[in-house]
């Protein structure tokens, strides 16, 4: 796998499996990069199959005080950009976590690093995890870790960078409940994803417990065809892993956004699968179950529902009509 | 003690930032290109400062006029959000030149 040191939600990556495809994807990787920040290095990384996409956060003050905020899981993803992401991960237990998490504080230490980073794994089938990368910067789904932790990652960032001392240990931080996040991108997924962008006359952000919604929409606005397709992180937290899951079923319902296509009916396909709901994840979950195929048959049936109901509606309205206006006239006045 | 920050950056997670900058009672300055003249992070800011034209590249990219803005506008810090300047080890190093404190890893962390 060929990435680009400055890529980043997944742009500047290419995967390459013979030596034809190494200098195509060498060269569209320099390409994209030199495109989007102007410069160009490319890391090159083992490709694994059937793998889980788990990261740790951590911060580290600058007196040398480390800890890790618990990890999240974002395998559904998209060439690899990811698309939702939980927190905790079904499939790390509290050793593993405590164990994964002090590997990532030492290697902070070790490296003298400052402020919030983000360490990537890959989690083979077997259990075995790949160190990935750190990433230098507030990740896109911190909103799940602050609703599990309590914390406000942004205002941590600014402390640290004021010389303060973190103001816990790590066995203060106790992991809380369960969050879940979903991109809601302008893209139509019917069309690779392309981006749709253009005027959104009317929005309705969806608000309730346990729902955060961070987004720049309101009514009037402009989606901008330069810039990334994210419009909004919607965020849910539960006591249990199924009411942050049955939140999040609501507030995509509740979501409305008039003028452009957004990933909200592949979101509501995905969360109401039984493999999601059974934690049966990894990096190619939209492929490996046919995600887009069945967002297509959800989305037949529910057109096929609305228009039996509208047909039943009419047909109720002409009864009742028919009914007022024999009851009107004492007898039929029309035959 | 940081009191005025400066976003590098657009879209919801500018007002991510601001929000939290808000409730820490820190000022805010707000930088847009020509499609963002009407975006939010505009209007929720303390200031806003016109930056350059739609292309990344003319606008949330261009380290030398972001830094204009920071040094007219008194910004003590900068806040790279994610993307665009965000692990860009010398925008962090003129940064540091200018003696902006630049809320992330320190540049030489981030060539790690």
């Amino acid at each position: 796998m060929l990435k680009s040191v400055y890529g980043g939600g997944g742009r500047g990556i290419r995967i390459v499996r013979d030596d034809g495809e190494l200098r195509k994807g060498y060269e569209s990787v320099t390409g994209e990069s030199i495109a989007a920040v102007g410069k160009s290095a490319i890391l090159v990384e083992k490709f694994l199959e059937k793998t889980r996409h788990i990261e740790y956060q951590m911060a580290r003050d600058k007196h040398g005080n480390t800890v890790h905020i618990f990890e999240r899981e974002c395998s559904i993803q998209r060439r690899n950009q990811k698309l939702i992401e939980q927190t905790p991960s079904p499939v790390v237990d509290e050793e593993t976590r405590a164990r994964v998490g002090s590997l990532v504080c030492n290697a902070a230490d070790a490296v003298g690093y400052t402020n919030l980073g983000t360490a990537e794994f890959l989690r083979a089938d077997n259990g075995e995890f790949y160190f990935i990368e750190i990433n230098a910067r507030l990740q896109v789904e911190h909103p799940i870790t602050e609703y599990v932790s309590g914390l406000d990652l942004v205002k941590l960032q600014i402390d640290i960078a004021n010389g303060e001392p973190l103001p816990f240990k790590q066995k203060d931080l106790k992991m809380n409940g369960y969050a879940i996040e979903c991109r809601i991108n302008a893209e139509d997924t019917f069309l690779d994803f392309a981006p749709s962008t253009g005027p959104v006359p009317d929005v309705s952000i969806p608000a309730g417990p346990g729902v955060r919604c961070d987004t720049y929409l309101y009514p009037g606005c402009t989606v901008s065809p330069f810039y990334d397709s994210l419009m909004a992180k919607l965020v849910t937290w539960g006591q249990t892993f199924d009411e942050s899951r049955s939140r999040m079923l609501a507030a995509l319902d509740d979501f409305y956004i008039q003028g452009v296509e957004t990933s909200i009916p592949l979101y509501r396909t995905i969360l109401g699968s039984e493999e999601y709901k059974n934690g049966e994840l990894s990096t190619d979950f939209l492929k490996r179950h046919g995600m887009i195929e069945r967002l297509a048959e959800d989305l037949k049936k529910e057109k096929k529902q609305k228009s039996e109901a509208a047909v039943a509606a009419a047909m109720a309205y002409s009864e009742y009509f028919k009914s007022r206006v024999q009851g009107a006239g004492g007898s039929g006045w029309r035959r | 003690m940081i009191e005025k920050v400066l976003i590098a950056n657009r879209g919801e997670i500018a007002l991510r930032v601001m929000r939290t900058c808000r409730a820490l009672g820190i000022k805010t300055v707000a930088v847009y290109s020509d499609e963002d003249a009407n975006s939010l992070h505009v209007k929720q800011a303390t200031e806003s400062y016109h930056i350059g034209e739609a292309a990344p590249a003319k606008s949330y990219l261009n380290q030398e006029k972001i830094l204009d803005v920071m040094l007219s506008s008194g910004a003590d810090a900068v806040h790279p959000g994610y993307g665009f300047l965000s692990e860009n080890d010398d925008f962090a190093r003129l940064c540091e030149k200018n003696k902006i404190n630049f809320i992330g890893p320190s540049a030489d962390s981030m060539n790690l």
